[in-house]
């Protein structure tokens, strides 16, 4: 999974969740489920994310379940057929399954894609502009630092005796004057070293397009139409 | 100074430059200022806050007017080429930088991925891209370090990984703004020799400018003074200490020269032993972790007391821990071990309002102030003084304790809006207004001049003298500790001791 041209991979992905949301399957949410997990192990990520992701999503997915076969209508939207002729069944496994399907969909991307790579594969493959590309990067860089400055401020704020509440105002308003002034110090600095915004520059790694990067970006659509039709005729 | 026409040996110089912060020009930062450095060496531009040093090299830089103010008059050039006027693929190859926030200079996430996004930016061939990076990293000394994130980098190393970036883009000129201001003594004196051999080996030039001149001072070929007002008021060639005595009227720092004289033993007479505090700060087997979930211990088991009514300096290396031990006795972190102050553990309870009798004074002031104007910032602390009728009229005191800090003729302002060193006495000011036992500062110093640190520092040895404050500061500057500090103590990766003041 991990060698895929991540450019192909998200839209395979994509386009694979967009083409789920049409289709009124229960079965086919699970498919899809079962299909992601496996290709998302198959790549050995930390089973700590997997779980950081997949374990909030089940309990709420379990809630949904109840939620949607307690509070059912019973008219249902779509074909229903096999174990699933229960109305109130079907309903709760159409929404949980959903629910599970686009998460592990999700997962499947963000657990074997270096998110730099994917952002410099938009660059140079759908010539997204490279001052797009790399202040994400920067401002992703950027990410924890902002986290570690919020709980200063806040430390700040209860070693003069103030309380105050999760992103209040007081907190934030520091938090803006110096995310303005870091990015234009990053932007300094990503200048000095020679970057322009419309400059040419060379690409150490490219992200060559090979047929099966081209297979996985339709393949799993066609898969999932393929099982969507199968399944409600 | 000399100015040939070979262009890797092109002088940098400021041409009758004015330029001005705000729009109208009213008040120029620079007006009609000459300034050129001869190629081959480094040059070294010092001088007092505000004086103007910082505009000067990012205009010399090309990143002004660019990025703020407006030039009305002159260019800063590069032998017959105005700087201003190139694009920064251009620029990059004649003019490279190194800044003061070894945090805000990097783009991507590791070391590597920082020299490769380099390398492209100025179109290096993509077969030439590993080599010459490997070629950087060796350069600095920093192999080890190529496939770290960056943001798991000391201060030191960042500045190293800094220069790599530098070196592999290979610049005729380097541009150093303060770039030891945040990293101890020893990482500082070691990339200095790096920017030495920089020199010497491949004939670059250098210009650096910094406000403390200790390191510059065995390899700077020319200092250049800048006084108020954006004027020159040195000039000197191949420069020896002999020759910088006049320097502490212009407001810099000499080397070797103490920042005051003391005499220790008198300024404790007939003072109560005990002080505010009531008894000693003392820590039994302190250990302390950080990073996330907490894995790394990086204080172990520290066994110290720090006597009250006494001023106690921190030394240690960047990233020993010392941040990390002062925000663990001030209740910011969590910690395994013991520490009582005069006998009572301060340990915070879950659920109890925060204590104020520990003040805590960050390293960037402006992460501390959490009020509208300065006159706020000072009556928030009094206010709840007053609540515990500990004092009779806030406002009074309020003006007080600002007339003491030179700051209350700006009590309407916002504290954002003072200039640095005075938002560090507005900081030091609102933590005194608690009265605090202890008062802990991480690194009160950093970024200042001489005056700003002097008064800095006379206003806590007052408050250690006079109020029997208990006063436990972090710094990198050995100086600092031995004129100011009664008690000396370094954190090292084995543990804490106190060193004797004739260590130092």
């Amino acid at each position: 999974m991990r060698s895929i041209n991540p450019t192909c991979k998200f839209f395979g992905i994509f386009l694979s969740a967009i083409i789920l949301a049409v289709f009124y399957v229960p079965e086919l949410n699970f498919f899809v489920l079962a299909a992601c997990m496996a290709a998302t192990v198959s790549a050995h990520p930390p089973a700590k994310l997997v779980l950081a992701v997949m374990l909030p999503t089940t309990l709420l997915a379990v809630g949904i379940f109840f939620s949607a076969y307690r509070f059912s209508s019973d008219t249902v939207i779509g074909a229903h057929r096999g174990i699933f002729s229960d109305v109130h069944m079907l309903n709760g496994l159409l929404l949980s399954g959903r629910l599970l399907a686009f998460a592990a969909l999700g997962m499947l991307f963000i657990l074997t894609t270096d998110q730099i790579d994917f952002i410099r594969s938009l660059n140079l493959q759908l010539k997204l502009p490279a001052k797009f590309a790399y202040g994400i990067i920067a401002a992703w860089g950027m990410f924890p630092r902002m986290v570690r400055e919020y709980a200063k401020t806040r430390s700040a704020f209860r070693a003069r005796g103030l309380r105050t509440g999760f992103a209040s105002p007081a907190l934030l308003l520091p938090l803006l004057v110096k995310s303005v002034r870091w990015s234009e110090a990053i932007a300094i600095a990503m200048e000095s070293k020679g970057f322009s915004e419309s400059g040419v520059r060379t690409a150490l790694r490219t992200y060559p397009m090979r047929s099966r990067d081209v297979a996985f970006l339709i393949l799993p659509s066609l898969a999932v139409i393929a099982c969507g039709l199968l399944l409600t005729v | 100074m000399n100015s040939q026409t070979n262009s890797s040996r092109d002088k940098l110089s400021l041409e009758n430059v004015t330029f001005s912060y705000d729009k109208d020009g009213d008040h120029p930062a620079l007006s009609g200022f000459d300034l050129s450095f001869p190629a081959g060496g480094i040059s070294v531009l010092t001088g007092p806050s505000g004086c103007g040093k910082s505009t000067v090299f990012y205009i010399a830089a090309g990143i002004y007017p660019k990025y703020a103010g407006v030039l009305l008059s002159g260019s800063a050039r590069l032998g017959g080429t105005d700087i201003a006027a190139l694009t920064p693929e251009v620029r990059a190859h004649r003019i490279g930088m190194m800044f003061q926030n070894p945090d805000l200079q990097f783009c991507m996430d590791t070391v590597y991925n920082e020299l490769v996004f380099c390398l492209e930016n100025i179109s290096t061939p993509r077969e030439a891209i590993g080599d010459a990076a490997e070629d950087a990293l060796e350069f600095c000394g920093i192999g080890h370090l190529k496939m770290r994130s960056l943001s798991t980098l000391s201060g030191g190393e960042k500045q190293k990984a800094m220069l790599a970036c530098a070196v592999a883009i290979d610049p005729e000129w380097l541009l150093l703004d303060e770039p030891f201001a945040n990293i101890d003594d020893r990482s500082a004196r070691d990339i200095a020799g790096k920017l030495k051999r920089f020199v010497r080996e491949k004939g670059k030039s250098i210009v650096a400018v910094d406000h403390k001149l200790d390191v510059w001072l065995d390899i700077a070929g020319s200092i250049t003074v800048m006084g108020q007002g954006g004027r020159i008021a040195l000039e000197m060639e191949d420069p020896k200490i002999c020759d910088l005595l006049g320097l502490p009227q212009l407001g810099v720092d000499i080397p070797q020269r103490p920042y005051r004289l003391r005499d220790g033993a008198a300024q404790h007479a007939g003072e109560p032993p005990e002080g505010r505090a009531g008894g000693p700060l003392i820590l039994t087997d302190v250990s302390a972790s950080v990073g996330p979930g907490g894995r790394k211990e990086i204080i172990r088991s520290l066994d110290a007391e720090f006597r009250a009514a006494r001023s106690h300096a921190l030394l240690g290396e960047s990233g020993v821990g010392k941040s990390t031990l002062l925000e663990a006795i001030c209740g910011f972190r969590k910690y395994r071990g013991r520490i009582t102050l005069a006998g009572e553990d301060i340990r915070p309870a879950p659920l109890r309002r925060p204590r104020n009798d520990i003040g805590f004074v960050f390293q960037n002031p402006q992460d501390q102030f959490v009020a509208a104007t300065v006159y706020r910032e000072i009556m928030i602390g009094l206010k709840a003084r007053a609540r515990h009728g500990d004092i009779a009229d806030p406002g009074a005191e309020a003006e007080r304790i600002l007339r003491n800090a030179g700051l209350w003729k700006y009590r309407q302002l916002s504290p954002y809006m003072l200039s640095q060193g005075e938002q560090r006495r507005l900081a030091l000011s609102a933590l005194i207004a608690y009265r605090p036992r202890l008062l802990i500062c991480d690194e009160p110093t950093y970024a200042q001049d001489l005056r700003s640190l002097l008064s800095v520092m006379d206003m806590l040895d007052a408050n250690v003298r006079e109020g029997g404050l208990t006063l436990l500061f972090s710094t990198h500057d050995r100086k600092l500790s031995r004129d100011y500090a009664d008690h000396i103590w370094e954190l090292t990766s084995e543990g804490i001791y106190e060193i004797d003041q004739s260590d130092l």
